[in-house]
C-alpha cells in the first residue's frame, strides 16, 4: 500500500528539514537542533481496532479528569479507600497550591497524551499517561502533508481517515475554555526541546506565542503587551512546567514564568492548559489505580489494559515481586525522567537483592511491572526493510467533549532489538494512519 | 489577530534587516571576486573592507570564503543569515511556516555550500531562497503591520548598505519613498526628525552626483537614527 | 479568650528604581478553629488596585502590579482578632502535611533525633500498620493509612490525640534543647536537617527542624507565620495535628502556643507562606525594614514599637 512512499523517504526527510521539523538537545552543554528522522512506512490501525482505542482512551481521559476534579476539591476517592491518600499525596506532581481551584469548564486535562504498545499478544497496553505538556503531535502532522504529495495513489484509494485537522481540534478546545481574550501559545523560549512545536501548533490554531516577559497580571486579568496597547489573554497553552508556570506561587526563582498568573487563573479569568497540578493523576504509583478510577467515577470496566503493575505497598504484591523480581521492570516512584527504573534482568545478584531490601524497607516508594514485549513494525533503514520495536501516543483532546486524535506518535527504536524509542536516543517516527472501513 | 509585543516588532524588523544583509553583501561579494579575478594586484578586497571584512588575508580565495562563510565574522553572509533565522524561527505564528522555510532553507543552503567545491556557483539557491521569501512575505504574511515592518527592515538596511559603500545609490531615491509610505503603517517608534532630514538630502537635487564623502557619512548617521 | 490589635508594617528600599513589580502578600490574618478576625485592612504605597483571594492552603492572600518605576514598596496592615486556644473545635488535617516539603525533607540525623526521642514511634509506626489486612483484589477498600486515623476517626480520638500531642511536646523539648538562637546563621533557604546540622538558627529554623520530627514520627504537622505579643517582628511556629485539631507549639520558647498569638498564614513550610513575596524588573539591591506589634486590648502592655529587621 506504500511503497511508494518508501522509495521517497529521503526526499520527504528533506522537506521535513525545509520546514524545520526539529527537536532541540543538549550535549556537552551546548544547545543543538536535530532533525527527527522520519520512516515512511506508517503504522496502520484497523477501523474496528481504532474504534476499540478510541472508546478506551476517552474512557480512561475522562476517569483522569474526574480523578483531578475530585482530588482538588473533596477527594472522595481518597476517603473512600478506593486510593490509599499515600499514593495521592506523595506524588511530586500534586501542587497543594492548586487546591480547591475549578479551572474553567471543569477540565484540567485538555491535551492528553497516552502512550501505548502492542503486544506480542495483539492487545493493547497502556505505559504512562502524559497529562502535563504532551508533546509530538505536530510531527505526524507536518509528515502526513508531505506524504500526500509524493503518492496521489494511495492517498485517494487507501480508506485513511484524515489527521491534518489536529489545529483545528485544539483551537476549539482552547477557545471553548477560554475565559475572553486572546489564545497565546506560552514558551519557555527557544531553547526548549519542542520549540518547533510550540510555534507550529501557535501557527496552527491562530494563537499567539509568547514568552512570560511578554506577558503580565494586572488585577487578576492577564495581558499581552502589545506594542500599541495591552490586549487581555482568555487561555494559555503553556509549554511550561508547572514549577515554573508563576514565580509568586511555585519556585520563585523561575525567570521563565508570568509573576500572579496564578491570581488570574484562581479568579477565573484565565484557563491554563493543562491544569496545573495535573502530575498528581500521571505518577508512576497513581498509574496502578487508574483502572479502579474508571470503575470509580464511570461505573464501567476499563477498556483498555494497564501493562501488569504491582505494588509492594499492598503485602501480597510484594510476594509476588521478591519472588520475581529478575523478570519485572522496577521503578522508584520519587524519581522521574527514565531515572529510578530499573530491569531485574539486568542487575547483577547482588545489586537486585539491594534493591529489594529497598523495596521492603520502603514498599510505597517502588512499583513493579512486568516487562511487555510489544510488536515491531516494519521500518525502513539503510535500504532494507527492518524490524523495530514502536511504540504509539495517542492525543486525546477534551473540550465540550472528550475526541482522540484519529492518527498520533509512533516512535520506533533505532537499534534492533532495543525498547528505548525516545527522540534523544536516535530513535525517529512515523506517521500513524486509521483506516475508516 | 494582530498582537505584536515590542519584542517581537523588534524581531521583525531586524528579520528584515538581516535577510536584505545576506542578500545585497552576497550580491556585492560575488560582483567583488568577479572584478577580482581580473586584478593582477592591488585593491581586490575592494570596498568589502567597508562592510567589516578587514581580515588579514592575503589569499583572495580564502578571503571571499571569510566573507562568505564565517561564523565569527560578524559580516559574514553565514552569520547574518543566521541571525535572520533566530529572528524568523520565533516569529512562525506570525509569518507562517512557508516563510519560515525560506529562511531554514536559505541558511541549510549556505551550509552546503560551504562544502562544495563550487561555492559560489551553489549560493545561486541561496539567492533564490531569499526572493522567494520576499515574495512569500508579499503573499502570506497576513498581518499588515508585520508585512509593513519586515519591509521597513527591507528598506533600511538597503540604504544603509548602499551609503556605506556608495553602491548604486540612485536606488536610494526608490528606497526612502518605500520607506516613507510604510513606515507609519506600522506602529513602529522611529525618529521623525531623521528621517525628515534623511528625505530631504535624498531629494536634494544634488544627490548623489554631486554628493561628498562627508555627506554620505551624514546620510549613514542619519539612517542610524531612524529605528 | 484575648482580643488582639495588630499593627503590621514593611518597608521595602531598592537601590536602584524597578518597574514591573509584581507581589503577593499574606498579612492578613486568616479565621480559624483558634482565631476570629473582626477587623483587618492593607494599605500599601504606592497606593494600588489589591486583589484578595484565598490560596491553596486556606490563607488570605493579596495580589498586585506596579508596571511605574518606584524606589520603594510599602504595606501597612492592622486590624483585631479574637484568639481562643481554649475554645478550639475540631479540624481536618490535609494529609499533605504528612509528606516531606522541600525545606523539610528528613535525613538521617533527623530521623535518628526522632527515634532517639520517642523510641519506635519517631519512626512513623503510630498505632495502624499501613499495609495491614489490606488485599490488592479490594482494590485498598480497607484503607487503613494512618493519617486517615488522626484526620478524624472517631474511636479512640482522646487517646490519640494525647498521644500525638504529647510526642510533638517531647520533639518540641529536644529541638529547643539542642538549638542555640543565633540571627544571621542561617538564611530562608536553609533546610531543617542543615539547620539541625548547624544546631543554631532562628524561629523558622526551630520550625523547620519540628515539622520535619514530627513528620518522621507521622505526625501532621505544618509552619506558621504571624505575630506574638511582645515581639517586634514576625514570628515562625508549628501546630500539630493532634488526632482532633491543629494546636500551635513554638519550638524557639519551647512551648505550647497560647492565646497571644496571632496566625497569619500556614503551610507545609516557609516556602508557602512568605509575608511578601515579588518580582521586577531592574537590577536593586532590596532591604526591608519590619516593624510589628500585637497588642492584647485587656492589659496594659505597651506595644513594642520600632523599626526593627525581620528577625523571622
Amino acid at each position: 500500500m506504500y511503497s511508494k512512499l518508501v522509495g521517497q523517504t529521503d526526499k520527504i526527510n528533506q522537506q521535513l528539514a525545509r520546514y524545520g521539523v526539529k527537536f532541540g538537545i543538549y550535549k556537552d552543554g551546548r544547545f543543538d537542533e536535530r532533525l527527527f528522522p522520519f520512516d515512511a512506512v506508517p503504522r496502520v490501525i484497523g477501523a474496528e481496532q481504532w474504534a476499540q482505542l478510541e472508546r478506551g482512551l476517552v474512557q480512561r481521559v475522562d476517569a483522569l479528569n474526574a480523578y483531578l476534579r475530585d482530588l482538588h476539591s473533596d477527594a472522595r476517592i481518597i476517603r473512600d479507600g478506593v486510593i490509599p491518600e499515600h499514593f495521592a499525596y506523595a506524588s511530586s506532581g500534586y501542587l497543594p497550591q492548586c487546591e480547591h481551584i475549578m479551572p474553567p469548564k471543569g477540565i484540567y486535562s485538555h491535551i492528553s497524551g497516552i502512550d501505548l504498545v502492542e503486544g506480542e499478544d495483539g492487545e493493547w497496553y497502556v505505559l504512562e499517561d502524559n497529562l502535563r505538556i504532551p508533546s509530538g503531535a505536530s510531527y505526524p502532522l507536518v509528515a502526513r502533508g508531505l506524504c500526500r504529495r509524493c503518492d496521489a495513489d494511495t492517498f485517494r484509494n487507501a480508506p485513511l481517515v484524515d489527521n491534518r485537522d489536529y489545529g483545528a481540534r485544539l483551537r476549539e478546545v482552547v477557545d471553548y475554555v477560554n475565559c475572553g481574550g486572546i489564545n497565546v501559545v506560552l514558551t519557555p523560549g527557544r531553547y526548549n526541546s519542542a520549540y518547533f512545536e510550540h510555534a507550529y501548533l501557535a501557527e496552527q490554531i491562530g494563537a499567539v506565542l509568547a514568552e512570560a516577559g511578554e506577558l503580565f497580571v494586572e488585577d487578576e486579568v492577564l495581558y499581552y503587551r502589545d506594542a500599541t496597547r495591552n490586549t487581555r489573554v482568555g487561555a494559555v497553552y503553556r509549554r511550561l512546567s508547572d514549577e515554573f508556570l508563576d514565580p509568586l506561587c511555585f519556585l520563585p526563582e523561575s525567570l521563565i514564568g508570568v509573576p500572579n498568573l496564578m491570581a488570574a487563573y484562581r479568579a477565573g479569568n484565565v484557563a491554563i492548559l493543562n491544569a496545573p497540578g495535573n502530575g498528581a493523576a500521571d505518577d508512576k504509583g497513581i498509574y496502578y489505580f487508574v483502572p479502579q478510577m474508571i470503575r470509580y467515577y464511570l461505573g464501567e470496566e476499563p477498556i483498555l489494559k494497564n501493562a501488569p503493575t504491582y505494588l509492594p505497598y499492598y503485602p501480597e504484591d510484594l510476594e509476588y515481586v521478591l519472588a520475581n523480581a529478575e523478570r519485572l521492570v522496577i521503578k522508584d516512584v520519587a524519581e522521574a525522567g527514565g531515572y529510578g527504573v530499573v530491569f531485574g534482568s539486568e542487575l547483577a545478584p547482588e545489586a537486585l537483592a539491594e534493591l529489594l531490601d529497598k523495596v521492603r524497607a520502603e514498599p510505597r516508594r517502588f512499583i513493579a511491572q512486568e516487562v511487555v514485549d510489544f510488536k515491531c513494525l516494519d521500518t525502513w533503514i539503510g535500504g532494507e526493510m527492518v524490524p523495530r520495536k514502536a511504540d504509539l501516543r495517542a492525543f486525546v483532546l477534551s473540550g465540550r467533549k472528550t475526541t482522540v486524535w484519529p492518527s498520533g506518535l509512533t516512535r520506533y527504536a533505532r537499534e534492533a532489538g532495543s525498547c528505548v524509542v525516545n527522540s534523544s536516543q536516535g530513535g525517529g517516527f512515523k506517521d500513524t494512519w486509521v483506516l475508516s472501513r | 489577530m494582530g498582537s505584536l509585543s515590542l519584542e517581537r516588532v523588534g524581531r521583525l524588523l531586524w528579520l528584515g534587516r538581516y535577510v536584505e544583509r545576506s542578500y545585497t553583501t552576497l550580491q556585492f561579494i560575488l560582483a567583488t571576486y568577479d572584478a577580482a579575478l581580473d586584478s593582477v594586484e592591488g585593491n581586490w578586497k575592494g570596498q568589502l573592507e567597508e562592510l567589516g571584512f578587514d581580515q588579514e588575508n592575503d589569499d583572495p580565495i580564502a578571503f571571499f570564503r571569510e566573507c562568505l562563510f564565517s561564523r565569527e565574522l560578524t559580516a559574514s553572509i553565514y552569520y547574518s543569515m543566521s541571525a535572520a533565522y533566530d529572528n524568523a524561527v520565533v516569529l512562525r505564528d506570525v509569518i507562517g511556516s512557508e516563510s519560515v522555510a525560506y529562511v531554514q532553507m536559505a541558511l541549510n543552503d549556505i551550509e552546503r555550500a560551504e562544502h562544495s567545491d563550487a561555492p559560489l556557483l551553489d549560493l545561486q539557491t541561496v539567492i533564490d531562497c531569499i526572493l522567494a521569501f520576499k515574495g512569500s512575505c508579499d503573499d502570506y504574511v497576513v498581518n499588515d503591520a508585520a508585512r509593513n515592518i519586515i519591509k521597513c527592515g527591507f528598506s533600511i538596511e538597503r540604504m544603509d548598505l548602499y551609503t556605506r559603500l556608495s553602491y548604486q545609490l540612485g536606488d536610494l531615491r526608490r528606497e526612502t519613498q518605500k520607506l516613507a509610505s510604510r513606515i507609519d503603517r506600522t506602529g513602529l517608534p522611529y525618529d521623525r526628525a531623521a528621517f525628515k532630514e534623511l528625505i530631504d538630502a535624498v531629494f536634494s537635487p544634488r544627490f548623489p552626483e554631486k554628493t561628498t564623502y562627508e555627506e554620505l557619512g551624514v546620510m549613514l548617521e542619519l539612517i542610524a537614527r531612524v529605528f | 479568650m484575648r482580643i488582639l490589635t495588630y499593627v503590621f508594617e514593611t518597608a521595602l528600599r531598592f537601590s536602584e528604581p524597578v518597574a514591573d513589580h509584581s507581589f503577593v502578600l499574606r498579612c492578613l490574618p486568616k479565621s480559624t478553629n483558634t482565631q476570629k478576625v473582626m477587623e483587618s485592612q492593607l494599605f500599601t504605597f504606592p497606593r494600588l488596585t489589591l486583589s484578595e483571594q484565598v490560596d491553596g492552603f486556606g490563607n488570605r492572600i493579596v495580589s498586585g502590579y506596579c508596571p511605574q518605576r518606584h524606589k520603594s514598596f510599602d504595606f501597612y496592615a492592622t486590624g483585631q482578632a479574637m484568639v481562643s486556644n481554649e475554645l478550639a473545635g475540631p479540624t481536618p488535617a490535609h494529609p499533605v502535611f504528612l509528606q516531606p516539603s522541600a525545606l523539610t525533607v528528613p535525613d538521617d540525623a533527623l530521623r535518628a533525633l526522632a527515634r532517639e526521642v520517642l523510641g519506635e514511634r519517631g519512626e512513623g509506626k503510630r498505632g495502624a500498620a499501613p499495609a495491614a489486612g489490606v488485599s490488592r483484589e479490594t482494590g485498598g477498600m480497607g484503607n487503613a493509612s494512618g493519617a486517615a486515623d488522626v484526620a478524624g476517626a472517631p474511636t479512640d480520638a482522646g487517646d490519640s490525640a494525647r498521644g500525638a500531642w504529647e510526642d510533638a511536646v517531647a520533639l518540641m523539648a529536644a529541638v529547643h534543647a539542642q538549638f542555640a538562637y543565633e540571627p544571621g546563621a542561617t538564611s530562608t533557604a536553609t533546610t531543617a536537617a542543615a539547620a539541625l546540622a548547624l544546631g543554631r538558627g532562628v524561629c523558622q529554623d526551630y520550625a523547620h527542624v519540628l515539622i520535619a520530627l514530627c513528620r518522621c514520627a507521622g505526625i501532621p504537622a505544618r509552619y506558621v507565620t504571624g505575630l506574638m505579643v511582645g515581639e517586634g517582628a514576625t514570628h515562625a511556629w508549628v501546630e500539630v495535628h493532634d488526632g482532633v485539631r491543629w494546636r500551635g507549639a513554638d519550638p524557639t520558647h519551647d512551648r505550647a502556643v497560647d492565646d497571644r498569638y496571632l496566625l497569619f498564614a500556614t503551610g507545609r513550610d516557609f516556602g508557602d507562606c512568605p509575608i511578601e513575596r515579588g518580582v521586577f524588573r531592574g537590577s536593586a539591591a532590596q532591604t526591608q525594614a519590619v516593624s510589628a506589634s500585637l497588642t492584647d486590648n485587656e492589659s496594659d502592655d505597651a506595644p513594642a514599637l520600632g523599626l526593627v529587621r525581620a528577625l523571622g
